[in-house]
C-alpha cells in the first residue's frame, strides 16, 4: 500500500470511526432537508393556479425507467463498495465508472424532462405546485450532480493513493450517500409521481 | 443588446453607497472598526501572529475565544441598533418624526434581531461550547478540527455580511423573520432580504456543521469511564441543544433557499398570488425557529447546573431529573411552534393543542429552576459574580416565564401578541435566560482559558447595571403592550400618552450600554493586572468537574494524561481522596494549523456577497473555487504533528510548577 | 455613609414608584379597560394565567431569598447546615413535577375551553341579527365595506351598541393584523385568504385600532377609529354616508389599494358589487377578472 505515511494506525481507525458516525448525521439532516420540501409539496400539490396538475404532465412510465437505471446505479455502487473493500483496485474503478455512467443518464433524463415542461410553458414559474415539484425533484438532482463530482474525485483518488483506510472510509461515505439518494428518490417516485397520477 | 455592466457588476453601481447623513455614520463606523485594528496590528507588527496563533488555529479554545469576541462585537453593534430605535421612539411622537426615516427604521430593528439571535447569541453559544465541552468531557480536542474553523469561517462570513448591507446597499425591512409576502420581491425588491438570507444561510451552515461536529465529539471523546449518566450537566444540555440545531437548522436552510427561489427564479412558494402560500413559510420558519429558542437557552441551563453546584459548593440538586428535564425539553420544542401565530386563524383545536403544549413546556423548565434553588439548599453559597448571573437569571425568568404562560392561552395572545407585551416577554426570556448564562459561563471559564480571573466587583456591578436596566427597559414594554403599543412602530400620536415609558426605556437601555462598558472596562483592567488575579492552582472555584483538574491556561492539548471518571463530579472527589494526576504520558496528535478554514470564508463572503448583488460570473468562480479548495484540503493527509510523550511530561510538570 | 446611600435609592424608588403610579392613573390603558364582550372575557383570561402562575412564583421567589439568606457563606450558621453530600430527593423531586403538572392540567382545560370559546371564527350567539363589515388592509391604510348597507370607508369604522359584528378580513397588501384592543384581540390579515372576526362593543365611545404586524413604510400611520355608537346614531351615520354620492367603483378601488401614505378617513357611498370577493379571489387563480354578478353568500369563502 502506498498510503500515505499514516502516524499512527489506531489514530486513523478512531477518525475513521468518528467520520462515519458523523456522516451518519449529515445524511440526517440531510433527511430533515428533503422532509421540510416534501411538507413543502404536500401543502402546494393542489394548488395548480389554473395550470396542469400531476396528472397532466407525469409520463410514468419515463420516470419508472429513471427509477430503474437509479437503482441499478445503487447496486453497482454497492458492488464498488464491496470490491474496494476486498482491495479490488480495478473493480472499484470500473462499478464507480458504471455508478456515474447510470447516474449522468439519470440526470439527463430528468433535465429532459425539465427542459420539456419548460417548453410547453409548464415551468416552476407556472404555477405553486410546479414551484414545489421543480424544487423537489430538481433539489434531488442536485445531490446526485453532487455525488457524480465526488464519485469521480475518488476515483482519481484511487488511482493516485490505492485502497488505504483514508480512501476506504470516503468510499463508504460516498455509497452511503449514494444509497440514500436512491431511498429519497423512491419517495419521490410514490409521493410525487405515483400518487399524482392516481389522484 | 447584451448589458455588460449588468454581466460585470449585477446589480451594484454607485447608488448603493448610502446617501442619509444617519447610514454614512453607521458606514463609517462598519469601516472604522476594522481599518482600526488593522493599523493597530501594523503599527505593533502583530500580522504574523495574529496568522499564525488565531486565524489559522484549529485550537478549539481559540475557535471559541475568536467566537465570543466576534459575538460581542455583534453584541455592541446589535445593541446600538437598539439604542436607536428607543431614541428614535423617545422622540418620534405627535408632529415630530424621529431621526430616522419609517424604511430606515425598519432595517434598524430587522437588523438588531438577525445579528442578536444570529451573531451575537449563537456566537457566545458557540464560543463557550467550544472553549468547554472537550475541556468537561476530558477531551484533547474536537471530533473534526478542521471542520470546526470551517463553521467558524462561515460563521464569521454572515456576520460580514450583514454588516457590509451596512456600507454597500441596504438591509431587510421585512423584520428578524422576514415574514413574505412583504419579503417577497413585490414588497422588497432591493438588495435588503437578499444580504438578509445569505447572512442566515452562510451562518446557518456553519452551525449545522458545528452541531454535527460537537455531537460526535460528545459521543465519541469521551474520557475514560465517563458514561453518558456521568457527564456534567453542560454537557448533556449541549447534547440536547445540538440535537435541536441538527433537527432544526436543515428547516432553515430549505426554507430560506425557497425563499431565494421565489426571488430569484419567479417560483411561487410564498408569493401572494400564483398559488403561494405565506403561511407555510411562517410555519416552516417557526418550525426551525421555536427550536433556535431552546438551541440558544438550553445551554446556559447548562452553565447554571454547573455555576450553582460549584459555587454553593454542592453537587447539583436531581442529576437525573435535570437531564430528564433537558430531554423534555427537546422533544417537547418541536411540537409548540404554532403558538408563534394563534392569530393566523388557524381552527381552534388546533390553537388550543399548541397552547397546551407550550405550557407543558413550562414543567421542565420548573423544574429545573427548583432544582437549581435546592442546590443551594444547605449548601455554602459563595456569593461571586457568576451567581449574582444566577439570581438575576432567576428573578427575571420566572416573570418572562408568567408572560409566556399568559401568551400561551390562544385567547389572551390574541390581545397580547404583536404587542409590546411580547417584545417585553422574549427579551427576558432572552436577555435573562441566555444572555445572563452566556455572561456567568465565560466568567467561569475565563480563569481556564486566559490563566487569570475576571475583577469580581466590576462583574457585579455589570450584573448591577444589566439588571437595572433591563427592568427599566423592559417593564415598560410590558406596559406599553396593555396599552395597545405594537411591536416595530416607529411613530405614534402624543394623545396616547405613551411617551414617558418609551423615554424610561431609553434610559434602561442607556445603563444596559453602560453594563456592556463596564464589562469591556472589566476585561481590559482584568488584562492590565493580569498576576494579581493569576489562577496558579488552575482551580479557581474549588470546582468539581474535570476541566480544573488541569493547569491554567489550559495547555494546548488539554489533558496530559487521560482522566478516568467513575461519578459526576469526578474533580471534586479526587480532592477530597487526595488522589494525584496520573502521569502516564503518551505520545499526542494535535492538528496542524491550516488557512483553508479561512480561505473557505472568504469563499463564503464572496459567493453571498456576489449572490446578493447577482454577480452572477462571481457566484459561479466562488463555487469553483471552493469545489478546489476541498478537493486540495481532503486529499492532504499530513494533517497532524505529535508531541512526543517526553515532551509532554516537560510541559505539563512546568504547567504545573514542578520541576 | 452607607446607611445614607441606601436611604438615597430608597427615596429614589419611592419617588419613581409614586411617580409612575400617578402616570398608570392618567392614562388610558384600553387592555386593562375592555368595552367589549370578547375583550372582556380575554382579560378574564390573562387574569386567571396571571394568579394561577403565582403558585409557582411566590414559592420561587421566596425559596431563592429564603436559601440565599440562610446559606451564604457570611451566615455564621451556614457551616453548621451545609450537606455537601446531599445530591437529590425523591420526594422533593416528584413535589415539583406534580404540582406544576397539575397547575397545567387546569391551565389545559381552561385552555382548552376558551379556544373554543373565543374563537375569532366563532359567530356571538345573540337575539340580534349579526352586522356584516368586510375589511380589506391595503397599502397603508384600512378599507371598510358595509356590504349590506352599501357603504364603505377609510380607517373609520361605525358600529352599533350591542350588535355583534362580523369581520371578514382579508389583506391586498403584505400581512397585517386587525386589531382593536378594547373590543377584542386581533387577526391576520392575509391577502387571497379571509379571516373573520366577531365582536360586540358594549360601551359607546371612541377606539383606537391597529395593524399589528409590520406592513412596510406606512405602518404606523395604518390605524383607524371605531366608534361604538347608538343604534339611532349608526342609522344616522350610514344614512349621512348613504348620501355622500361618492362610488366606490373598481377603477377607484385601484386607486385605493396603490401604496399611500394618506391615512385620511373618507367614505363611499356606494361600492362596486361583490368587491370583497374580487379582492380574495384575484389571488387564486390566473387572470381573474372582476365580476359583478358573481354573488357569492358572504364568508362562503373560509380559508
Amino acid at each position: 500500500m502506498e498510503e500515505e505515511n499514516v502516524l499512527n494506525q489506531e489514530l486513523v481507525i478512531e477518525r475513521n470511526d468518528k467520520s462515519i458516525l458523523g456522516f451518519w448525521i449529515y445524511i440526517m439532516t440531510d433527511c430533515v432537508l428533503f422532509a421540510s420540501l416534501f411538507a413543502t409539496y404536500a401543502v402546494l400539490h393542489t394548488n395548480t393556479f389554473g395550470g396542469p396538475s400531476g396528472k397532466n404532465i407525469f409520463d410514468l412510465n419515463y420516470v419508472f425507467i429513471e427509477t430503474l437505471v437509479l437503482l441499478i446505479s445503487s447496486f453497482s455502487c454497492g458492488m464498488a463498495t464491496i470490491a474496494a473493500f476486498k482491495n479490488k483496485k480495478s473493480m472499484t474503478i470500473i462499478f464507480f465508472g458504471i455508478t456515474i455512467l447510470l447516474g449522468l443518464t439519470f440526470l439527463i433524463m430528468e433535465l429532459s424532462e425539465f427542459h420539456h415542461l419548460a417548453l410547453i410553458g409548464d415551468s416552476w414559474t407556472r404555477s405553486a405546485f410546479l414551484s414545489a415539484y421543480f424544487t423537489l425533484v430538481g433539489t434531488h438532482g442536485l445531490h446526485i450532480s453532487i455525488g457524480i463530482i465526488w464519485m469521480i474525485i475518488i476515483i482519481g483518488l484511487i488511482l493516485k493513493k490505492g485502497l488505504g483506510p483514508h480512501n476506504l472510509r470516503k468510499i463508504t461515505m460516498v455509497s452511503i450517500f449514494w444509497h440514500f439518494l436512491d431511498v429519497v428518490w423512491i419517495f419521490i417516485f410514490s409521493i410525487v409521481y405515483l400518487m399524482g397520477v392516481i389522484k | 443588446m447584451i448589458n455588460f455592466g449588468f454581466l460585470l457588476l449585477g446589480r451594484l453601481n454607485l447608488e448603493a453607497i448610502p446617501s442619509d447623513f444617519v447610514t454614512r455614520v453607521g458606514a463609517i463606523m462598519v469601516l472604522l472598526a476594522p481599518l482600526s485594528v488593522a493599523i493597530f496590528l501594523t503599527i505593533t507588527k502583530r500580522w504574523k501572529w495574529l496568522y499564525k496563533n488565531w486565524l489559522t488555529s484549529l485550537d478549539p479554545k481559540k475557535i471559541g475565544v475568536m467566537y465570543i469576541i466576534l459575538a460581542t462585537i455583534m453584541l455592541i453593534r446589535g445593541g446600538i441598533d437598539a439604542l436607536m430605535m428607543r431614541a428614535n421612539q423617545a422622540i418620534s411622537v405627535g408632529s415630530s418624526n424621529g431621526f430616522l426615516s419609517a424604511n430606515h427604521y425598519q432595517q434598524v430593528f430587522s437588523a438588531h434581531g438577525t445579528i442578536m439571535i444570529f451573531f451575537a447569541a449563537m456566537g457566545l453559544m458557540f464560543g463557550i461550547i467550544n472553549l468547554a465541552v472537550p475541556l468537561q468531557i476530558g477531551a484533547r480536542d474536537v471530533a473534526f478540527p478542521f471542520l470546526n474553523a470551517v463553521s467558524f469561517w462561515l460563521f464569521s462570513a454572515g456576520a460580514i455580511l450583514v454588516n457590509l448591507s451596512l456600507v454597500i446597499g441596504v438591509f431587510s425591512i421585512a423584520g428578524w423573520l422576514a415574514y413574505p409576502p412583504l419579503s417577497e420581491l413585490k414588497y422588497s425588491p432591493g438588495v435588503g432580504v437578499d444580504y438578509w438570507i445569505w447572512s442566515l444561510q452562510i451562518a446557518g451552515i456553519g452551525s449545522l456543521l458545528s452541531g454535527i461536529n460537537f455531537i460526535v465529539t460528545i459521543l465519541k471523546m469521551r474520557t475514560k469511564g465517563m458514561n453518558l449518566m456521568k457527564m456534567p450537566v453542560f454537557v448533556w444540555s449541549v447534547l440536547g441543544c445540538l440535537s435541536l440545531v441538527i433537527f432544526a437548522f436543515p428547516i432553515l436552510t430549505a426554507t430560506l433557499a425557497l425563499l431565494t427561489l421565489d426571488r430569484n427564479i419567479g417560483t411561487h412558494f410564498f408569493t401572494a398570488g400564483g398559488g403561494g402560500n405565506a403561511m407555510m413559510y411562517v410555519n416552516l420558519i417557526w418550525a426551525w425557529g421555536h427550536p433556535e429558542v431552546y438551541i440558544l437557552v438550553l445551554p446556559a441551563f447548562g452553565i447554571f447546573s454547573e455555576i450553582v453546584a460549584t459555587f454553593s459548593r454542592k453537587r447539583l440538586f436531581g442529576y437525573t431529573s435535570m437531564v430528564v428535564a433537558i430531554w423534555a425539553i427537546v422533544l417537547l420544542s418541536f411540537s409548540v411552534w404554532l403558538h408563534h401565530f394563534f392569530t393566523m386563524g388557524a381552527g381552534a383545536d388546533v390553537n388550543a393543542f399548541f397552547g397546551i403544549m407550550t405550557m407543558i413546556i413550562a414543567i421542565p423548565t420548573g423544574v429545573k429552576i427548583f432544582n437549581w434553588l435546592f442546590t443551594m439548599f444547605r449548601g455554602r453559597i459563595w456569593l461571586s459574580s457568576q451567581l449574582y448571573w444566577f439570581i438575576g437569571f432567576v428573578f427575571l425568568f420566572t416573570i418572562g416565564g408568567v408572560a409566556g404562560v399568559i401568551l400561551a392561552i390562544p385567547p389572551a395572545d390574541f390581545e397580547l401578541h404583536n404587542s409590546l407585551f411580547l417584545v417585553a416577554h422574549f427579551h427576558t426570556m432572552i436577555v435573562s435566560g441566555v444572555l445572563f448564562g452566556y455572561f456567568a459561563g465565560i466568567s467561569y471559564w475565563f480563569p481556564k482559558i486566559f490563566g487569570f480571573k475576571l475583577n469580581d466587583y466590576l462583574g457585579k456591578i455589570a450584573f448591577w447595571c444589566w439588571c437595572i436596566g433591563f427592568i427599566l427597559a423592559f417593564g415598560p414594554l410590558y406596559i406599553l403592550g396593555f396599552m395597545g403599543a405594537t411591536r416595530r412602530l416607529n411613530h405614534y400620536s402624543a394623545s396616547l400618552g405613551w411617551q414617558p415609558l418609551f423615554i424610561v426605556a431609553g434610559i434602561g437601555v442607556l445603563i444596559i450600554a453602560l453594563g456592556v462598558a463596564v464589562q469591556i472596562l472589566q476585561i481590559g483592567w482584568s488584562i492590565i493586572n493580569r498576576k494579581i488575579y493569576q489562577d496558579k492552582s488552575g482551580d479557581p472555584w474549588d470546582g468539581r468537574t474535570l476541566e480544573w483538574s488541569i493547569p491554567s491556561p489550559a495547555p494546548k492539548y488539554n489533558y496530559a494524561t487521560i482522566s478516568v471518571v467513575d461519578s459526576i463530579d469526578q474533580f471534586y472527589e479526587d480532592k477530597k481522596n487526595k488522589k494525584k494526576p496520573s502521569s502516564n504520558y503518551e505520545d499526542i496528535y494535535l492538528p496542524k494549523n491550516t488557512p483553508f478554514g479561512l480561505l473557505i470564508g472568504l469563499i463564503a463572503l464572496t459567493f453571498g456577497f456576489a449572490f446578493v448583488w447577482q454577480i452572477w460570473w462571481l457566484v459561479i468562480l466562488s463555487l469553483i473555487v471552493l469545489l478546489i479548495t476541498l478537493i486540495i484540503r481532503l486529499s492532504n493527509q499530513d494533517m497532524e504533528y505529535l508531541i512526543p510523550a517526553e515532551q509532554v511530561k516537560k510541559m505539563d510538570l512546568k504547567a504545573r510548577g514542578i520541576n | 455613609m452607607k446607611k445614607f446611600i441606601y436611604f438615597l435609592i430608597g427615596i429614589f424608588i419611592l419617588s419613581f414608584l409614586s411617580l409612575g403610579y400617578f402616570y398608570l392613573k392618567s392614562v388610558n390603558i384600553p387592555i386593562l379597560e375592555p368595552k367589549g364582550l370578547i375583550a372582556q372575557k380575554e382579560l378574564d383570561l390573562i387574569y386567571f394565567a396571571l394568579i394561577l402562575a403565582l403558585f409557582v412564583v411566590i414559592p420561587v421567589f421566596s425559596l431563592l431569598i429564603i436559601f440565599l439568606i440562610r446559606y451564604r457563606e457570611g451566615n455564621k450558621k451556614s457551616s453548621l447546615r451545609y450537606n455537601p453530600s446531599l445530591s437529590g430527593s425523591k420526594v422533593l423531586e416528584s413535589i415539583w413535577w406534580v404540582i406544576p403538572t397539575i397547575i397545567i392540567l387546569i391551565l389545559s382545560i381552561v385552555t382548552w375551553q376558551s379556544s373554543y370559546q373565543l374563537d375569532p371564527f366563532k359567530p356571538i350567539s345573540s337575539n340580534l341579527k349579526p352586522l356584516n363589515i368586510e375589511v380589506v388592509a391595503l397599502d397603508w391604510r384600512w378599507l371598510f365595506i358595509y356590504p349590506d348597507q352599501n357603504i364603505a370607508s377609510i380607517n373609520f369604522l361605525e358600529i352599533p351598541i350591542d350588535r355583534p359584528i362580523s369581520f371578514y378580513i382579508t389583506s391586498d397588501a403584505p400581512m397585517n393584523s386587525f386589531w382593536i384592543p378594547q373590543l377584542a384581540g386581533q387577526i391576520y390579515a392575509m391577502p387571497g385568504m379571509s379571516t373573520q372576526l366577531h365582536i360586540e362593543g358594549n360601551t359607546i365611545g371612541e377606539y383606537n385600532g391597529w395593524s399589528a404586524n409590520i406592513s412596510g413604510n406606512g405602518f404606523s400611520k395604518m390605524n383607524f377609529k371605531v366608534m361604538v355608537s347608538s343604534n339611532s346614531n349608526f342609522s344616522n351615520f350610514i344614512n349621512h354616508i348613504a348620501k355622500l354620492k361618492n362610488n366606490l367603483s373598481l377603477a377607484v378601488y385601484n386607486k385605493l389599494s396603490q401604496p399611500s401614505l394618506d391615512s385620511n378617513y373618507q367614505f363611499y357611498s356606494s361600492v362596486a358589487p361583490n368587491l370583497y370577493n374580487y379582492v380574495v379571489e384575484k389571488y387564486m387563480s390566473p387572470n381573474y377578472v372582476y365580476n359583478s354578478s358573481n354573488i357569492s353568500n358572504m364568508g362562503g369563502m373560509k380559508n
